[in-house]
């Protein structure tokens, strides 16, 4: 462990029940995704119909099975003049921080062989909008008062749910998408430390930080 | 003499008696002769042994060459650092030693325990083997996300029209989508209060069953309960925990060996703390 690192993290499964078989499932299936700590609670699904009325969907989960594959699954042969559509949702940890927005990030396989690889970002809390670059350049703000190690959830989203197009789809391309859930900026160790010791950090050591999620990545072959 | 056989300090002793008769027996030559390191055929054969075990194979001649080089390598600087006094105040040894005898202190517990020590011990211990209080409910949920400011107002609205409700009721139309669902079946207390937080998880505790309820506020908005079944934690029949229960006996065993032998132990020395004249003590541990 390094002073320069965050924190360990959590690794987390979506298994049908508490047991050791349908935990060992839900590994072999990857439908798992990591925290840098907070319990964060993701979904993410993957398909070739999923719409913007999904996301208002009583079951969220329930459409995300029916209609494709979750976290870790396999897409394969693109019906003709269709992109891959993503149901991607977030919770944040009940005593943790807001959630800042939800990013999907693809990665792909260039013409010439070399590996590719762009953030999109699929929902923003507040009214932020999101460009035509797939992008929400403003930032959500920041409530960590470093001098006593806290914050407020005054800003950022208390959950999030949306669907998420592949804009710039080439069938003929292998992909993967992941989801990145970024919480709004908190206090990071060295800040509780520095508070509960009474010490002043050095001016290079990062106060605040950004908890994050990251899930399993669905994957497109042609 | 029954009572004799159950000295703690006897049986000690019967166990490093013996414990020290097998090294004895491999060491023996080894350790006679000051000045003199001999390494016995035994413990050439006890090294390839070793060997055999990690690698799944016998060693080659200069392995083996090698191992009792590393041997006598070990051997000089023990007896040297021993001399030298190098063994005395050092935390490492302490704590290995300590070990050591902690551990044959445990050797002394019988590994196994009566039908009857072990409910005997679940009916004297039933806190750590009781099992959590579950609860089946539904919620209609409102975002606080999704509402923001007319989060309040929706919510006094739904009240007029939910609250008291003795009917589960289609409440399709009511709230917004949860991500982990509407409906929780037989969910401990802990796992409500990892999901909704403890304040959530506490006032749901203690509402009435079997009609709507709320709103009960949680970190994501507001939400109004119908509790269908609340399982009281309950002591399982010996059956199902028998596992659990004869760990944790046998651990109580443990500690209970050691603690006598400890005591007997100890009962042997007349101990002297002196108080130095300064000393700095805080006045608690934060």
């Amino acid at each position: 462990m390094g002073w320069e690192q965050t924190a360990s993290g959590y690794a987390a499964v979506w298994a049908s029940e508490n047991t050791r078989e349908a935990i060992f499932d839900a590994m072999k299936r990857r439908e798992t995704y990591a925290t840098t700590g907070p319990r964060m609670a993701v979904r993410f699904f993957g398909g070739w119909d999923f719409e913007a009325a999904d996301a208002n969907n009583r079951m969220p989960a329930r459409v995300g099975y029916t209609k494709g594959v979750p976290m870790g699954g396999d897409l394969s042969a693109a019906p003709a003049g269709r992109s891959p559509s993503f149901l991607v949702a977030a919770l944040k940890d009940p005593i943790g921080a807001n959630l800042d927005r939800i990013q999907i990030i693809k990665g792909w396989l260039g013409r010439d062989g070399s590996t590719q690889e762009r953030i999109y970002d699929a929902a923003v809390s507040g009214s932020r909008s999101i460009g035509a670059d797939g992008r929400a350049t403003a930032s959500v703000g920041n409530t960590v008062d470093v001098a006593n190690a806290t914050w407020t959830n005054t800003i950022g989203a208390g959950e999030m749910i949306t669907v998420w197009k592949d804009p710039e789809f080439d069938p003929t391309l292998r992909a993967f998408y992941y989801v990145r859930v970024i919480e709004i900026p908190t206090p990071r160790w060295t800040a509780y430390d520095a508070k509960y010791f009474g010490i002043k950090m050095p001016p290079e050591v990062p106060m605040t930080t950004t908890e994050r999620a990251y899930t399993s990545p669905i994957w497109y072959t042609p | 003499m029954a009572s004799l056989l159950r000295e703690p300090l006897l049986h000690f002793l019967a166990i490093g008696a013996a414990l020290y008769g097998l090294y004895g027996f491999v060491g023996r030559k080894e350790a006679d002769a000051p000045g003199k390191i001999v390494i016995s055929a035994e413990r050439v054969a006890n090294l390839a042994d070793k060997f055999a075990r990690t690698w799944r194979r016998p060693p080659a001649e200069e392995e083996l060459q090698g191992l009792v080089e590393d041997h006598i390598r070990d051997e000089v600087f023990y007896r040297e650092g021993r001399a030298a006094g190098l063994d005395r105040d050092d935390a490492v040894i302490r704590r290995r030693v300590r070990q050591k005898m902690e551990f044959l202190a445990e050797e002394m517990v019988a590994a196994e325990a009566s039908e009857e020590q072990l409910a005997a011990y679940l009916a004297s211990t039933p806190e750590r083997f009781r099992s959590e209080d579950r609860l089946t409910f539904r919620h209609v949920f409102l975002s606080a996300t999704r509402r923001g400011e007319v989060l309040e107002g929706d919510a006094k609205h739904i009240a007029a029209t939910l609250v008291g409700a003795t009917t589960p009721a289609d409440t399709a139309a009511l709230g917004d989508p949860f991500l982990l669902g509407e409906t929780f079946r037989q969910t401990p207390q802990s796992d409500v209060a990892r999901t909704f937080g403890d304040g959530f998880a506490r006032q749901l505790a203690a509402v009435d069953v079997a009609r709507w309820q709320g709103p009960i506020r949680s970190s994501f908005g507001e939400h109004f309960v119908f509790v269908d079944e609340r399982t009281k934690g309950s002591l399982p029949p010996l059956d199902a925990v028998r596992e659990e229960v004869r760990r944790e006996w046998l651990n109580a065993r443990r500690i209970e060996a050691e603690e006598k032998l400890y005591r007997t132990l100890r009962e042997r020395y007349r101990i002297v703390v002196e108080k130095p004249s300064k000393v700095a003590t805080s006045a608690a541990a934060r």
